[in-house]
């Protein structure tokens, strides 16, 4: 470590000369701070790094774009799913405020179907956010659309149909999973989780 | 306001009910009084939210106006001898292209996250409310559906301290004072630290009075724990950060932790009884 030392605060020196006075010493500082910290990073013990979640290619750290608020549920989700953490962020898009899903394909045997699945899948999006089990309709509805599983007409019937995954289905409400609907909705969710990761 | 996506569908259902009357009159003259007052209707009714759709910058303008002008054109005839046929051939486009120009954005727009993040904050106060501090929750939604994360933290603190002001009101001035009596007779750290002259006789002093104020005498009034103070002092801390210049950068998610604990700390604890 710091084997060049002499000459890089040379250099450094030769730079903040170039600097107008009152500027100098925090160009100084800048450039030294880096340079040190540079040679920190490069000579750090590997064991240092498991700390920092940053850390690429262990799949059970997350990046740091998580959330501190999100991130105890997605583990927590991950954990129960048998997915690595990393498996279950590349679902969602964390860069974004409100965070939501990257491009995904629900999948479904129909309308109905597609539907129901999209309804639970947001359902575990708002799960992370909040800890609660539940769709907002107008949300459902913008998915389905993308989705292309809205019917207009029958859209709250798709949703009711199938099984009992909500606790009640009216138009314009929001949709609460039942204890089945959490389920399916995490086995839908580990799929999609698993089928990104091919 | 622009109307919801519901308002377009149920407009859009009446327009094929229109449309298939009409198919069924062929090519006569429409002479029903009833179904030329119903397509007067219908265009006054598209002129009318056609002016509150132009406030959406996710609708073309343009097919707004290609559709006012069909309406108008159809508002005319009905004033006129018109046959069914002509009537059909106008609305033909309007029918085969509103879903997509205006119910389909429109239906994306309130499932936009933001829109959703707006909502749940307003669920998150259900049936907690009364109608003056429902204003300022519904403010703080709108605030953050547009991503304006500092101004809904402020509303949400107003909501609160809105709460807190009609309690001390029905219980009266009378109660408040001798509570702050009784904290400022305690020694210590937070007693220490409320207003000595903080009698109140008047709505506009209550109005006047320093929120830490009303935190700490809280303790005595509704009888919540130095802990749930401790709470309240931290959320007026951010409340403060948001409303001065600073480095505070809060995001939805905080906006929604901290309407989460405004609605635990406040409006689940403090009920506003005599």
């Amino acid at each position: 470590m710091y084997d060049n030392a002499e000459e890089v605060l040379n250099s450094i020196l030769t730079i903040v000369d170039k600097c107008p006075d009152p500027f100098k010493e925090k160009c100084f500082e800048v450039l030294l701070k880096g340079y040190v910290d540079a040679q920190l990073g490069a000579s750090a013990p590997a064991k240092s790094n498991q700390t920092q979640p940053q850390r690429r290619g262990d799949p059970e750290l997350p990046s740091t774009l998580v959330p501190a608020t999100i991130l105890p549920r997605l583990q927590t989700a991950a954990k129960r799913l048998g997915l690595s953490v990393t498996e279950l962020e590349s679902l969602f898009d964390f860069t974004k405020d409100p965070f939501g899903f990257h491009a995904i394909a629900v999948p479904g045997e129909n309308k109905a179907d597609t539907a129901r699945k999209v309804a639970m899948a947001i359902a575990f999006k708002t799960y992370l956010s909040t800890g609660s089990w539940i769709a907002d309709w107008k949300e459902v509805q913008a998915m389905s659309v993308d989705q292309n599983c809205y019917d207009r007409k029958n859209h709250a019937y798709f949703l009711r149909s199938g099984g009992n995954f909500f606790k009640s289905v009216e138009a314009g409400r929001n949709l609460e999973l039942t204890s089945d609907g959490i389920k399916e909705a995490e086995k839908l969710i580990g799929a999609l989780a698993k089928d990104g990761q091919r | 306001m622009t109307p919801s996506s519901d308002v377009l569908e149920t407009y859009f259902d009446t327009l094929q009910e229109i449309d298939d009357k009409l198919g069924k009159v062929g090519k006569a003259e429409v002479t029903d009084p009833g179904l030329i007052q119903e397509l007067a209707e219908l265009s006054k009714s598209w002129l009318r939210l056609s002016e509150s759709l132009r406030s959406a910058e996710f609708i073309d303008g343009a097919g707004i106006d290609t559709v006012n002008g069909t309406m108008q054109d159809v508002l005319a005839s009905t004033n006129k001898r018109s046959r069914a046929n002509t009537y059909r051939r106008k609305l033909a486009p309007v029918i085969e292209g509103f879903l997509d120009q205006f119910v389909v954005p429109l239906i994306r727009f309130e499932g936009s996250p933001s829109q959703v993040a707006g909502r749940q904050l307003v669920s998150t106060f259900e049936s907690l409310l009364d109608p003056d501090e429902a204003k300022y929750v519904d403010e703080a939604a709108r605030c953050l559906a547009t991503k304006c994360y500092r101004a809904s933290i402020i509303l949400l603190w107003a909501a609160a301290i809105a709460r807190m002001h009609s309690a001390i009101e029905i219980m009266g001035y009378k109660a408040y004072n001798s509570a702050l009596d009784i904290t400022l007779a305690k020694k210590g750290n937070p007693f220490n630290r409320v207003s000595k002259s903080g009698h109140i006789t008047s709505l506009p002093e209550l109005q006047r009075a320093r929120d830490f104020d009303l935190i700490a005498v809280g303790m005595e009034l509704w009888s919540y724990d130095l802990q749930t103070f401790e709470e309240l002092e931290r959320l007026l801390g951010i409340r403060n950060s948001a409303a001065h210049p600073g480095m505070s950068t809060p995001a939805t998610l905080d906006v929604q932790h901290f309407a989460s604990k405004v609605s635990t700390c406040v409006f689940s604890r403090i009920k506003p009884t005599p």
